[in-house]
């Protein structure tokens, strides 16, 4: 039984439109825990941005605990989070290289290998071939929540020609990439404009037989096809049950840290043709941070930058700059893909913020969070899945070793990575990570507590 | 993007190039191994440093790449005249699977104007969709519909249901009669008829009609509010599969031994593919009297439909996918006569110069590649070194100098770099997207950069690009692409008229596509867009396309004989773009298909 469970029924005994008592007198002494022995809950966030990383000005110099190693050039901006941050390196990708970027996204998200879609036009674009770990998360500490996960992106220009790996991170399943918001007003009315309706109107009740009729309409047509198309509906049966439970749950309530922020303006429209990245970005991380300080979701993937992407940090230089992606490739460009990368982490640095200024009891929203923080190559000019860049941050409710520079030895599969945080977010339950030789039974011990 | 590894055969895709295959006996003998010569070493290099991605082993790809040259040879006249056309044998026909498609986004906002009119669709946020093969239609056959989907499809058709029902005119089309009374069910039912058969596009069942009418006189009792009760009825149509799948499933034919597909079902994919949107009245009609079972009905309800304004802005949206316009308006250059209107100006200038090649003047589709018609607004104007007109955006001629579509602004821009050209870019989209033909990524170990200028040793871009491809291991696949792109040297990479590059003189001359025997030389643009509209495998692969966007899907080895045919008839109607739509839309392989 989880937290929502229990804010749910607090909520139905308070009666809906009546304000709620702060769920503070119920923590218990140390603070970490409802006084009822149930913890905070835990999240899973991972943050993606493009091309990579220039691994020389990436790499802190010393591993190591606390004071044994410092920050490197380029996680500079992560300054005031190092204490909540784990660098883990020397790790690789262990998939087969089949198409550069694509492997990266595969790898980490999933563990396992891509699928190449059928050439066309197109013929560099490919699907995952399992569903992302996010997902496999979410069935498990998503269920009691308003929303199972949430993805979010930050620049709107992700490629999208070149099939379902490049342009989503979160994959239901590798014929069901999730579509990400993008307008943080969107996201704001998503989340915190559920309006509760009076006893008297009958519209959610009405909703709920829409769906219903949707649903058994959808389960007609679903027993006409083969087994490939019944596969496909079994996405959109999902939906229709996911949302109908929306629908009967409550919307956001003001409870502990939980507070309706106010309304989101910005829209995510470019400005003379440019993103606005730094500022959609802010206030992102604050939906993102009060969503899961309301309990709404407790996994979420934010595509900061596409894989490859179109995107461009013209504000970082003098006039107007090629794409993130053009100058990793040019040789002589590799100077502006490092200012790229420490824009990116200065961005980064502020969702962690964001985190941070949330208390729950005697930790923040950031600890009780795992944020895997990587990228689609290690070095964009190479195209290299060798010596990963992964960051992360938080600590899983006390479950991750934080502050900490760990490298590993041997080309060590980055997949342990990922096991290592389902783990500590999800619990025993998940032995295994990945397919292939992305598979993984092994969590990287060394950066958990346990 | 050019760093990317081919799959290992074992796990390519069952791609095959263009052309009549498999055929017994080559009577060009030594043609055929000069050239299966040069395809292995291609092919062979292919596995680590790129080459053609082809079908599921080595020697078919060089089937495919001897066949569909030998096609080139038989039918154009400049093959070289000097292999004997064999006739083409193919596999015994059998149409394609038939798959539910996922409304695409342009089509869900159309239909969406079409039957609640402009107020609901202007309220309505559709998301990019997903291409497969290069064309969003083929990836609707594969897409699920997400829980992320499910929560827009809600918020949408509420959305559109409120904005059409405040409308005057759309609620009075929505509700053709008069209620009695918030309960009367009568009128419900005539409501839930009238827009279900537009929105699921066939007569509702009286189940489904129960269905949707029970929950919007409960809507409208809860409410006290008949139109209330519309409301949900809309919504509830707009978020059923019934509307948002576009299921073919047809009824078996014994004749045949496949499924024909109903008429209802060929007025969708009729209406989905030449207009975008859901079938009008007349075509609903049509399909009600049995007119749409015969190819002639087919055939006059096509013809109807291209006459429309949204069959040519269908066309734009088709080549707008096949030109990859997408990341022209979407990319930066440090030249400051480029900018985000200038990009919109260029690729608006395609668009109707897509829809005029396909529909005015009765002229040949291949006339793209050679037309001297372009579309000049004062944003662009001035890149033509022509005056500006006073309004809008406007038909000129161009110089003979500026053939077809190759050498137009947006498409030269587009396939540039951010101050050189790009041969390479340019050559690429002629060999996959003009000729269906593809090519794989450069190796991972490999740096695609070409070096900068040298003071001391002063080179044109173009120099530097072969010096450094020069390597057989490079020539693999820059031999598919740069020749293509040589030829438009001429323009720099915005679009604008050039003779010097790096202070050097430019040259536009090469020889057309040695790899596959086609050693005409050119000089220059004018030369090279005639050889290319005369390639075979240019109409070849238009046809291909076309297909492939009415149907959602790639072509079969089974439908080899089909495409040949509408292929053939196309050309001996003069290459008329609605001929090709016509040939396509009364093939068999365009009404039957198959089940999972």
């Amino acid at each position: 039984m989880g937290f929502r469970l229990s804010r749910r029924f607090l909520l139905r005994g308070a009666g809906a439109a009546i304000a709620l008592p702060t769920l503070e007198a119920m923590l218990n002494s140390h603070g970490t825990a409802y006084a009822q022995g149930m913890a905070f809950p835990k999240r899973y966030v991972v943050w993606f941005f493009g091309n990579g990383v220039i691994l020389p000005r990436w790499r802190p110099a010393a591993q190591g605990q606390g004071t044994a190693w410092q920050l490197s050039e380029e996680l500079q901006p992560l300054a005031a989070h190092k204490e909540q941050l784990t660098v883990v390196t020397g790790c690789n990708i262990r998939i087969p290289g089949r198409r550069g970027h694509h492997d990266g996204v595969a790898a980490m998200m999933s563990g396992a290998e891509i699928f190449p879609l059928p050439a066309g036009n197109a013929p560099y674009a490919s699907r995952l071939t399992q569903r992302t770990v996010d997902q496999d998360l979410a069935d498990v500490i998503g269920t009691q929540t308003r929303f199972k996960s949430l993805q979010l992106r930050v620049s709107k220009r992700v490629v999208r020609g070149e099939g379902p790996t490049l342009a989503f991170l979160s994959h239901a399943s590798p014929t069901a990439p999730l579509e990400a918001v993008e307008n943080p007003v969107t996201l704001f009315n998503q989340l915190f404009t559920g309006v509760m309706p009076s006893p008297n109107d009958p519209r959610n009740t009405l909703r709920t037989s829409v769906l219903d009729a949707v649903r058994d309409e959808t389960r007609a047509l679903q027993s006409r096809l083969g087994a490939n198309d019944r596969a496909r509906l079994d996405q959109h049966l999902t939906g229709i049950a996911e949302l109908r439970q929306r629908i009967q749950t409550l919307p956001a309530q003001p409870v502990g840290a939980c507070r309706v922020p106010a309304a989101a303006t910005q829209t995510n429209a470019d400005v003379s043709g440019q993103e606005q990245i730094e500022a959609v970005n802010r206030v992102m991380g604050d939906l993102l941070a009060m969503a899961f300080a309301c309990d709404l979701t407790r996994v979420a993937t934010v595509q900061f930058s596409g894989s490859v992407g179109f995107h461009t940090f013209n504000w970082l230089g003098s006039g107007p700059r090629a794409s993130e992606h053009s100058l990793t490739h040019d040789q002589n460009e590799q100077g502006k893909v490092h200012d790229s990368v420490v824009f990116s982490m200065r961005c980064l640095s502020q969702t962690l913020a964001s985190m941070k200024a949330i208390t729950e009891g005697s930790n923040t929203v950031l600890d009780n969070s795992a944020v895997l923080v990587t990228s689609d190559v290690s070095e964009g000019y190479t195209h290299s899945g060798n010596d990963y860049p992964i960051l992360v941050a938080g600590s899983a409710g006390g479950r991750l070793r934080t502050n900490m520079h760990y490298r590993a030895t041997g080309g060590r599969n980055t997949s342990d990575v990922l096991l290592a945080l389902m783990q500590a977010v999800g619990g025993p339950t998940f032995t295994g990570v990945g397919a292939g030789t992305g598979r993984s039974t092994t969590p990287m011990r060394e950066i958990m507590t346990s | 993007m050019l760093h990317h590894l081919p799959p290992p055969a074992e796990t390519r895709p069952d791609f095959k190039l263009m052309g009549p295959r498999r055929r017994g006996m080559n009577p060009a003998l030594l043609r055929r191994m000069r050239l299966s010569v040069i395809a292995s070493v291609c092919v062979a290099v292919a596995a680590c440093e790129g080459g053609f991605i082809g079908g599921g082993s080595e020697s078919t790809i060089i089937t495919d790449i001897v066949d569909s040259t030998r096609a080139g040879g038989s039918a154009g006249p400049m093959g070289g005249g000097q292999a004997q056309p064999t006739p083409p044998t193919f596999p015994p026909f059998r149409p394609g699977v038939l798959r539910p498609r996922v409304m695409l986004g342009t089509w869900y906002r159309n239909t969406v104007r079409d039957v609640l009119g402009a107020q609901a669709a202007a309220a309505v946020t559709v998301t990019p969709d997903l291409t497969e093969g290069g064309l969003v239609t083929i990836g609707a056959s594969s897409k699920s519909v997400t829980p992320t989907d499910v929560t827009r499809f809600e918020d949408n058709a509420f959305a559109a249901a409120q904005a059409a029902l405040a409308d005057a005119t759309a609620r009075a089309r929505l509700i053709p009669c008069t209620p009695s009374g918030v309960a009367d069910a009568a009128c419900m039912r005539t409501v839930v008829s009238t827009t279900g058969r537009r929105l699921f596009r066939r007569p509702l069942t009286p189940d489904e009609v129960t269905r949707w009418q029970t929950i919007g006189t409960a809507a409208a009792q809860g409410y006290s509010s008949f139109n209330r009760g519309v409301e949900f009825v809309l919504a509830g149509l707009l978020q059923s599969p019934n509307f948002v799948y576009l299921d073919e499933r047809g009824t078996a034919d014994a004749a045949k031994g496949w499924q024909r597909l109903s008429p209802y079902e060929l007025a969708s994919r009729l209406s989905f593919f030449l207009v975008q949107s859901t079938p009008d009245d007349a075509l609903l009609e049509a399909a009600g009297n049995g007119s749409l079972e015969t190819a002639d009905g087919l055939r006059a309800q096509a013809q109807r439909l291209l006459r429309s304004t949204e069959a040519r802005e269908a066309v734009s949206s088709l080549f707008d996918e096949v030109f990859e316009l997408d990341s022209l308006t979407s990319s930066q250059k440090s030249d400051p006569a480029f900018n985000r209107d200038v990009a919109q100006s260029m690729r608006q200038e395609l668009r109707l110069l897509f829809a005029h090649v396909a529909f005015d003047a009765d002229q040949d589709f291949r006339d793209l590649l050679t037309t001297r018609v372009g579309f000049v607004d004062r944003r662009t104007a001035p890149l033509y070194g022509l005056p500006a007109p006073a309004t809008g955006i406007q038909p000129v001629e161009l110089p003979a100098s500026r053939p077809g579509v190759l050498t137009r602004l947006g498409h030269l821009t587009n396939k540039a770099h951010d101050v050189d050209t790009s041969p390479t870019h340019r050559g690429k989209l002629v060999r996959q997207r003009l000729l269906c033909m593809a090519v794989a990524m450069a190796p991972p170990d490999v740096v695609a950069q070409v070096p900068p200028p040298d003071m001391n040793n002063r080179r044109t871009f173009r120099q530097r690009l072969e010096d450094r491809t020069a390597q057989a291991r490079c020539q693999g696949c820059h031999s598919l692409m740069d020749p293509f792109g040589f030829p438009f040297e001429g323009f720099d990479s915005l679009g604008r008229p050039r003779t010097m590059d790096n202070g050097l003189p430019v040259d536009t001359t090469g020889t057309y596509d040695t790899i596959f025997s086609r050693d005409e030389r050119y000089q220059g643009a004018q030369d090279f867009t005639a050889l290319l509209r005369d390639d075979v495998r240019f109409s070849q692969c238009m046809a291909t396309t076309v297909f492939r966007q009415a149907t959602g899907r790639f072509e079969l080895d089974s439908e080899g004989q089909v495409l040949h045919d509408v292929h053939e008839g196309w050309k001996s109607n003069g290459f008329k773009f609605p001929e090709l739509v016509l040939a396509i839309v009364t093939s068999d392989a365009f009404r039957f298909g198959t089940l999972e």
